[in-house]
C-alpha cells in the first residue's frame, strides 16, 4: 500500500517535471523565434508607409509610396536588381565551372602553397582587394565595366567553389574513374558518368552560395564599377546615406529576402552540405 | 587557373609592396621607404591595427560565448528543428542591411528610443544614450555578433549532433555529475577542441569587416578595411602610397593567419 502511495507519488512528480519541460522548452522558443524575427519586422514597418518623426513607433502615413517609388527609373533599386541578378548569373556559372576546374587540381597536387592560393581570398577583405586591383583593371579598360566587376567578383567566388569541391575528390571517386577509362572511356566519358553525378549536390550549393557573394558584394562593386555598375547594395548605401529610411528598409528587404530564401531553401533541402560551404570540414567530422 | 587565382593574389601582394615603396605610381619619384617610415611613426596605421585586433577578438569572444551558452543552455534548439531553421535568417541577412537594421534600432532616435519613451523612461532622443557611430563602439560590436553568432551556433548544433555530445552529458550524470557540471566538463570542452579552425576565420572575418565599420564605426580610430578604403581616396593622391603601405600590412597580418590556417589542415588541402 506504501510502496504504491510511493510510487503514485514519485509518477505524478516526473510527470510535472516532464511537464515543466515542455512549458520551459515553449517560452524558450517563443523567446528565442521573437528575437530572431522582431527586428525583421521593423523592415516592414517602414517599408510601408512615410514619414517617422519621433516618438511614433509606426510611420504618420501609412502608404505603399517607397513601394510605388520602387518601379519609377529615379530610384534605380529596380534596375539594381536586374543589374545584380545578371551579375550573380554570370559569377555563379563561371565560378562552379573554374573551381570544380581547381579543385580537381588542387586534390592532384596536394601543394601547400596552391592550399594557401585559396584560402587567402577567403579571408581578404574585397575593399582592399579591390584597392589593389582597380590600377590594374584601369589599366586593361575594364575598371567601371561590368566585365571588371564580373572578374574581380569571380576570383573570390572561384576560391569559394574551390574549397567547397575539394572534399569531391575522394578515392571512390578516384576509382570510379579509372573503371570508366579501363572500360575505355575517355575524358568527356568520366566528367559524364562520374564527376557531374556525383558532385550534383555540392554544384547546386555553389551555384546558390556563390551567385549569393556576387549579390550581396558591395566592395568590388563600389571600388571596381565605380558608379558606373549600380546594383541594388550600392543602391542601398546611397539611400541610407540620404536619408531616405523608408526606401532604404525596402531596398533591404529585397536585397535580403532572396539571400534568407536561398540559405533556408539549402539548410531545409540539406543541413550538412549547405553549411560546408563556410565551415572548415575535418571540423564537422 | 592562373587568371582566377594565381594573377589576382600576386598582383594584390606585388602591386601593394611596390606602390608602397614608391616603384609604380602616377606620383613615383624612385624607390623609397618615406612613406612606411611616415606610416609607422604616424599614429593612424597602429591605432587602426590595435582598434581592429581588438573589435575582431571582442566580437569572436562575445559571439563564442554567447553561441555557447545558448546552444548548451537552451533545449529548445534540439529540440525544435524549425528553430535552428531560423538561424538561417541572422546567417544570411547581408552586412549592410544588418547595419541599417542596428542603426534604426539602437542610434538616438530608433525603434529603442521610441519604444523606451513610451514606457517612461526617456523623454527625448538626447536622454537614450550614444550607441551607434559611438566611440566604444557597442553599435558595431552588435551588428558584427548578430552575423557571427547564429554562424558559431549552427556550428556547435551540428557537432552537438555528429559528435553525440547528448551521449557523453548524460553518461556524466548518471555518473554523478550535476547537469549544470556535466555541460560544463564534458560538452564545453567537447565544442571547443572543435573549433579553432572556424574562430581563427571568423576573427579574420571580422578583423577585415568593412559594410559594417562603414555605417556604424567611429571616424576615429578607424577599422583597418575603411582606413585603407578612405586613403585609397580619389581626391588625395598623395595618400595613395600611404594606403598601400596600410594595404601590404594587412595583406601580411592576413596572410600569416592564413598560412598558419592551412598547416594546421592535415596534409595542405
Amino acid at each position: 500500500m506504501v510502496s504504491e502511495i510511493v510510487r503514485s507519488e514519485r509518477l505524478t512528480v516526473r510527470s510535472k517535471g516532464r511537464d515543466f519541460g515542455r512549458l520551459r522548452i515553449r517560452v524558450e522558443s517563443v523567446c528565442l523565434s521573437a528575437c530572431i524575427l522582431l527586428p525583421y519586422t521593423v523592415l516592414w514597418i517602414l517599408s510601408l508607409g512615410t514619414g517617422w518623426d519621433y516618438p511614433s513607433l509606426l510611420p504618420q502615413q501609412r502608404n505603399l509610396v517607397p513601394w510605388h517609388n520602387l518601379f519609377s527609373q529615379s530610384s534605380g533599386v529596380l534596375s539594381g536588381l536586374l543589374t545584380a541578378a545578371w551579375l550573380s548569373v554570370t559569377v555563379s556559372l563561371l565560378a562552379t565551372i573554374s573551381g570544380l576546374l581547381i579543385s580537381r587540381i588542387l586534390r592532384r597536387t596536394r601543394s601547400w602553397l596552391l592550399s594557401f592560393l585559396v584560402f587567402l581570398p577567403w579571408v581578404l577583405s574585397p575593399v582592399v582587394v579591390a584597392g589593389c586591383f582597380y590600377d590594374l583593371l584601369v589599366r586593361c579598360n575594364l575598371a567601371g565595366s561590368v566585365t571588371g566587376v564580373i572578374y574581380s567578383q569571380a576570383i573570390f567566388a572561384t576560391a569559394f567553389a574551390a574549397v567547397l569541391f575539394r572534399d569531391t575528390w575522394t578515392d571512390c571517386m578516384h576509382r570510379r574513374e579509372a573503371l570508366v577509362r579501363s572500360l575505355g572511356g575517355g575524358t568527356m566519358d568520366v566528367w559524364r558518368h562520374v564527376v557531374l553525378p556525383q558532385s550534383r549536390p555540392l554544384i547546386l550549393v555553389c551555384l546558390v552560395q556563390t551567385a549569393l557573394f556576387s549579390w550581396l558584394d558591395y566592395g568590388f562593386v563600389s571600388m571596381i564599377g565605380g558608379g558606373r555598375v549600380q546594383t541594388v547594395t550600392l543602391r542601398l548605401f546611397a539611400l541610407i546615406r540620404e536619408a531616405s529610411i523608408h526606401q532604404a528598409a525596402l531596398a533591404s528587404l529585397l536585397l535580403a529576402l532572396p539571400s534568407i530564401m536561398a540559405v533556408l531553401f539549402l539548410f531545409l533541402k540539406d543541413s550538412v552540405t549547405s553549411f560546408r560551404w563556410s565551415v572548415p570540414s575535418e571540423n564537422l567530422r | 587557373m592562373s587568371l582566377l587565382l594565381v594573377l589576382p593574389v600576386v598582383w594584390v601582394f606585388g602591386y601593394s609592396v611596390c606602390y608602397s615603396l614608391g616603384a609604380v605610381g602616377f606620383l613615383s619619384q624612385g624607390l623609397t621607404s618615406h612613406y612606411w617610415v611616415q606610416a609607422f611613426t604616424g599614429q593612424r596605421l597602429a591605432e587602426s591595427v590595435l582598434y581592429s585586433l581588438f573589435i575582431a577578438a571582442v566580437v569572436t569572444g562575445c559571439s563564442l560565448c554567447l553561441s555557447l551558452c545558448l546552444v548548451c543552455w537552451l533545449d529548445a534548439w534540439r529540440k525544435h528543428g524549425r528553430l535552428v531553421a531560423l538561424l538561417c535568417i541572422p546567417l544570411s541577412t547581408p552586412a549592410g542591411v544588418m547595419g541599417f537594421l542596428v542603426l534604426q534600432i539602437f542610434s538616438r532616435g530608433g525603434v529603442l528610443s521610441r519604444v523606451l519613451h513610451h514606457l517612461g523612461v526617456c523623454s527625448s532622443p538626447d536622454d537614450f544614450p550614444v550607441l551607434v557611430n559611438d566611440a566604444n563602439s557597442v553599435g558595431l560590436i552588435l551588428a558584427l555578433i548578430s552575423g557571427t553568432c547564429p554562424l558559431l551556433m549552427l556550428y556547435f548544433l551540428r557537432i552537438w549532433q555528429t559528435a553525440k555530445v547528448d551521449d557523453y552529458v548524460q553518461l556524466a550524470t548518471r555518473l554523478g555529475a550535476a547537469s549544470g557540471q556535466a555541460l560544463r566538463l564534458v560538452a564545453v570542452p567537447m565544442l571547443l577542441r572543435r573549433s579553432p579552425g572556424l574562430l581563427m576565420l571568423t576573427f579574420a572575418w571580422n578583423f577585415g569587416a568593412w559594410e559594417i565599420p562603414l555605417l556604424l564605426g567611429s571616424q576615429s580610430p578607424r577599422m583597418m578595411s575603411v582606413l585603407i578604403q578612405q586613403s585609397t581616396g580619389q581626391y588625395a593622391p598623395e595618400d595613395r602610397p600611404l594606403a598601400f603601405v596600410f594595404s601590404t600590412v594587412y595583406l601580411v597580418i592576413v596572410g600569416i593567419a592564413t598560412a598558419i590556417f592551412v598547416s594546421r589542415r592535415s596534409g595542405g588541402v
